[in-house]
This record gives structure tokens, sequence and C-alpha cells, in this order.
């Protein structure tokens, strides 16, 4: 009996298949508040089906990844499974045996990936940022390990804003808007999460300061300050990925963002003229 | 006889390596990434029969830390001649055969003195061909490419490595190749350094050049056209006796035609995006 779920990430439809009805559940739980209308269209059809090895020890801590193009198709190979991304929005995700919470979150660390390098033909790319909605707009700030949106995060949600995640944000980019999409994925600071999509204020590259300062940077820089930003090699291995993060770039402002360890950058921000 | 052979990609170029051992080919396609394969060489510029590896070294060793010596030499018959410690070959300068003996040595790895040769004979084949070979790194941001070039030490390596966002084309020899009625594009070659990024199988317009100074602040300043042109002549590797039968430098000349040159004073952060399109605060023009 294959299971068949319909879900939509803040606009884009995704159906999923997989053979494990008990695994189907495990995902429809993670993505409950991104379900689908029926009969709605899917821009990407997911199959998940079994690859022949037990979970390695110790796999979710490690992340290592190898994204390698093959044609016009991805494949993606990690410690939690693989997935082959094919241009006409199939992904097919391969994940090993093991716990069903386990091979859950095995299914969302794969088609997490999956997604970053198939959105981008789409017009959406995947950002390492974290992201708030401060007065009905997204901000983002982008960064690495270490960069601090956590801290960021933790003091937009102090002052009462909506952070959509503090580690990743997919960010949609057409017709002129540049929107960010709530998603289910690393979402645990946004518990009532459900498919919506904000218009992007600005972006902040961070650095961390004594006080807090916003400069706009210019158009190049702001280019390679968000093509930075890109999860999982798509810098490297997706044209598309970084056309998108180009036009993310060149549609909203850039802004170099020293910042302080205290919540005063949300009426910075209020105040900035950008 | 067999006429399979590995197929090595420069830019437009093909250069088929016949002969040589297993070990040897797959060495060389780890090498060279996705430039790299076995073909049937029809279409080569140039095929280079490898001998196997039995010579003696071919030249002493250096005397201390010193960068790879290297003999270009050309002869009458428009043969180029390349000797290293470990590898002496011969290549006819516009495309044809060549060949390519190893020495028997741990010196240098043979892969690295067969990408050492290949880098020679791509260099030669592009300027008879509408194109050159420059020691240079080159990145790629907003579709359009970006050359950075200067002797050892100017800071190609670093360049890339700030270069963050961009997309890293080469961080050592760089091809600057126009097709006929077309605009000069900037290539990946399969000639790296010490970059290790993925390969990315592209080419972009070539958008501007510039000669990689140290400075305390990114500044990017306009140098006269002829001074421009003697700074990049500066930087292509191997053509030495080329200047004697080629007009090498009216040929960089009319290949980085309507490409700006530019000197780009950098320091060690990602700063200098904010100068390549624009002059920056503080610029000045031609001392």
């Amino acid at each position: 009996v294959i299971t068949r779920l319909q879900l939509d990430l803040s606009g884009f439809g995704i159906d999923l298949t997989t053979a494990d009805g008990a695994l189907a559940e495990a995902v429809a739980r993670r993505w409950s508040g991104f379900a689908r209308a029926p009969g709605s269209p899917a821009a990407l059809r997911v199959e998940v089906e079994d690859v022949p090895a037990a979970l390695p020890e110790g796999a979710f801590g490690d992340k290592s990844i190898v994204v390698r193009r093959v044609g016009g198709a991805f494949e993606i190979r990690m410690p939690e499974g693989c997935a082959r991304v094919g241009c006409d929005g199939q992904i097919r995700i391969g994940v090993p045996r093991g716990t069903v919470e386990e091979r859950a979150f095995a299914v969302d660390n794969v088609l997490l990936a999956a997604l970053a390098l198939a959105l981008p033909e789409r017009g959406a790319c995947l950002l390492h940022a974290a992201a708030a909605v401060i007065d009905g707009e997204a901000v983002i700030f982008l960064g690495g390990e270490g960069a601090g949106k956590s801290t960021w995060a933790g003091h937009a949600a102090a002052r009462g804003a909506v952070v959509l995640s503090d580690d990743l944000v997919f960010v949609a980019a057409g017709g002129g808007a540049v929107l960010a999409l709530a998603s289910p994925f690393r979402a645990e600071r946004n518990p009532g999460a459900r498919s919506t999509s904000f218009p992007v204020r600005a972006v902040l590259v961070p650095e961390r300061a004594r006080a807090h300062a916003l400069d706009r940077l210019g158009v190049l820089r702001s280019v390679a300050a968000v093509t930075a930003g890109l999860m999982y090699e798509c810098a490297g291995t997706s044209r598309a990925a970084r056309e998108t993060a180009e036009a993310v770039a060149r549609a909203v402002p850039v802004l170099r963002f020293r910042f302080a360890p205290d919540p005063g950058w949300i009426d910075l921000l209020r105040r900035a003229r950008i | 006889v067999s006429d399979r052979a590995l197929i090595v990609r420069v830019g437009p170029i093909a250069i088929a390596l016949a002969g040589g051992s297993r070990d040897l080919a797959a060495a060389l396609e780890a090498r060279f990434g996705r430039y790299a394969g076995a073909g049937e060489g029809g279409g080569a510029a140039l095929r280079i029969d490898v001998e196997p590896a039995l010579a003696e070294p071919f030249l002493e060793p250096p005397a201390g830390p010193q960068p790879l010596e290297v003999r270009i030499a050309l002869r009458p018959a428009g043969t180029v001649s390349y000797t290293t410690r470990a590898a002496h070959g011969e290549f006819e300068r516009n495309g044809g055969t060549g060949r390519l003996q190893l020495a028997r040595t741990d010196w240098e790895p043979h892969d690295r003195a067969v990408e050492n040769f290949l880098r020679a004979a791509a260099a030669w084949l592009a300027i008879g061909r509408g194109g050159v070979v420059v020691h240079a790194a080159s990145v790629a941001l907003a579709g359009r490419g970006y050359l950075f070039f200067g002797p050892s030490g100017a800071g190609k390596s670093t360049v890339c490595s700030l270069a963050r966002g961009g997309a890293v084309l080469g961080d050592d020899i760089a091809l600057v190749w126009r097709g006929s009625g077309e605009d000069p594009r900037l290539y990946e070659t399969p000639f790296r350094g010490s970059w290790t990024g993925p390969w990315l199988g592209e080419s972009v317009p070539l958008r501007a050049a510039f000669r990689l100074v140290h400075g305390d602040a990114p500044r990017r300043i306009a140098v006269p056209r002829a001074l421009g042109l003697a700074d990049l002549a500066a930087v292509l590797p191997f053509l030495g006796p080329a200047y004697a039968c080629e007009p090498v430098l009216e040929h960089v000349a009319a290949l980085f035609d309507g490409v700006p040159l530019y000197r780009l004073e950098f320091r060690k952060d990602d700063s200098f995006w904010e100068v390549l399109e624009d002059p920056g605060r503080g610029a000045r023009g031609p001392a």
C-alpha cells in the first residue's frame, strides 16, 4: 500500500509517497501545519524508498554531504541517506532501516537538501540564516555556525516577533517580490508554524561589534553575501541557486549589521530608512 | 593498436594523451575531474604519445627550494621543446602531434609532471587560436567573470579564499578565449593550485582584469592601457620563445579589447567586492 502525503511548503506543492505507512504518519506529524488542499497541483514529487543499509552510528552528528551533478540532475549523499533530484521535479529519496522516528528524521534532512537543489529551478533558495517577522515583514539574518543566529532570534522572540527559524529559511524571488517562507524545518521557535510567507524587508550580514550599526552593502558584495549563505554546496553545484540568490540580493536591501548582544537592534531596524 | 586516449579539455582546446600507465590515467582523471575522460581523440587539437617512465631525470636537482625549473625552446620547424627534471617532451606549436617522456624519479609525481606539460601545451595552443592562458585567479559573480593576476605572493589564492559567494573558476591558471565575433570569456580550467572546491563546468563573459596589489583598503586604480597590458604580459606562462615568432602582445591587446584593466589594492577581507565595479572611496587615477 502506497501512502501519499499532499504537502504545501508555503506555496510550493509537494507530493510525498512511501510504502511505509508508519513513516508516512511520522512525516505527516512533522508537516502538520503544511498540508495542501486536495486536488491542487504539486511542483515536486518525492518518492521515499528503503536503501539496504543501517543508519551509521553517530550519523546525525556528521554534517558531511556530497552533491554531484549528473546531467541535469543532482545526486546527494549524506550520512542519513541519499537522494536523486531530477530537473522534472521528481525526487527519489533513499533512507536506511531504523526506527520510525530515526527514519522520519532522516527523510526530513535528506528532503531538506533535495529541496535546496530542486527549488532554485522554481525561484526559491535555501539560506543558512535566521528569519523573524517584525511589523509584518521578514528580516533575514545570514550566518553560519557561531554568527549569532540563535542569540539574534532570541532577541526577536523576546520582543514578540515570530521567529520562522533560527537556522535556515527558504526565500522565494519572483515577480519583483521576495518572500520568506514558513517551513517545518528547524522551526522549534515557531511552534504553530503553518504554510505562509512574508515579504522580506532586509537581509542582514552580521559582524559582532560593541554597538549596533547598519550600512547598506554595494551590489556585488550583496550578491556575494547572499550567495555565500546558500546551504548544501548549492553555490558550487547549482547555477539556478546562484541566480536565485542574486535575484534576492538585487531585490531587497542587504545590510552590513554590526551587532551587539542586546535587542536594541530592533528599534534601529525600525528607524532605518532602507 | 587502440585509438583510445585520455582527453583533457582546456576550454575549447582538447588534448589527447595516448599511452601511459593505467595508474597515471587514473591519477590524471582524478586530478582534472570533469575535464578528463577516455575518448577517441579524433577532434583533439594535439595528440601526445606518453612514453613509459624509464628515463633518467632530465635536469639536475635544484640547489635549494625554488620554483619548478622549466626550459622551453622553439625549434626551427615550429616544434616546442619542454624540459623539467621529471619530464621532457615536445609538441607542434600550432597543434598536431607530440610526445612526452617521464623520468624514473619520485622528485615530482608523474601526474603533476604531466599537468605542467599540459599547461605549457595549452598556453601555446591558446595563443595560436584566439585565446590566452594567464597565471591568474578567476572568480565569477552575477554572471560576470573577474580575473585577478600578479606574481606569486600577490594574492591569487587569498582572493579565492575571500571570494565567498563568488564562484571560483580557478586559483592558478585561467583561460581567456574569444570566439570569432564574440566577447572574451573566462573559462574554468583543469589546472588548479590549492583550490579544492567543486568543478563548475562553466565559462562566463570576462568583465574586467585586476593586477593584485596589497593595500590597507580596497581600491580600484585605473591604469594606462599600455601599463595594464604590460602587467598582463608579465603573467603569461611558458610563452617566452613565442615572442620571437608570434605577435603575442598584439594578440593579447586584441583579445582584451573592451575589457577594463585595473590595479586592485586589497586587504584580507571580502570588501574588495565593493570596488570591482566602482573605484571606491579614496580612489585615485594613474600616478
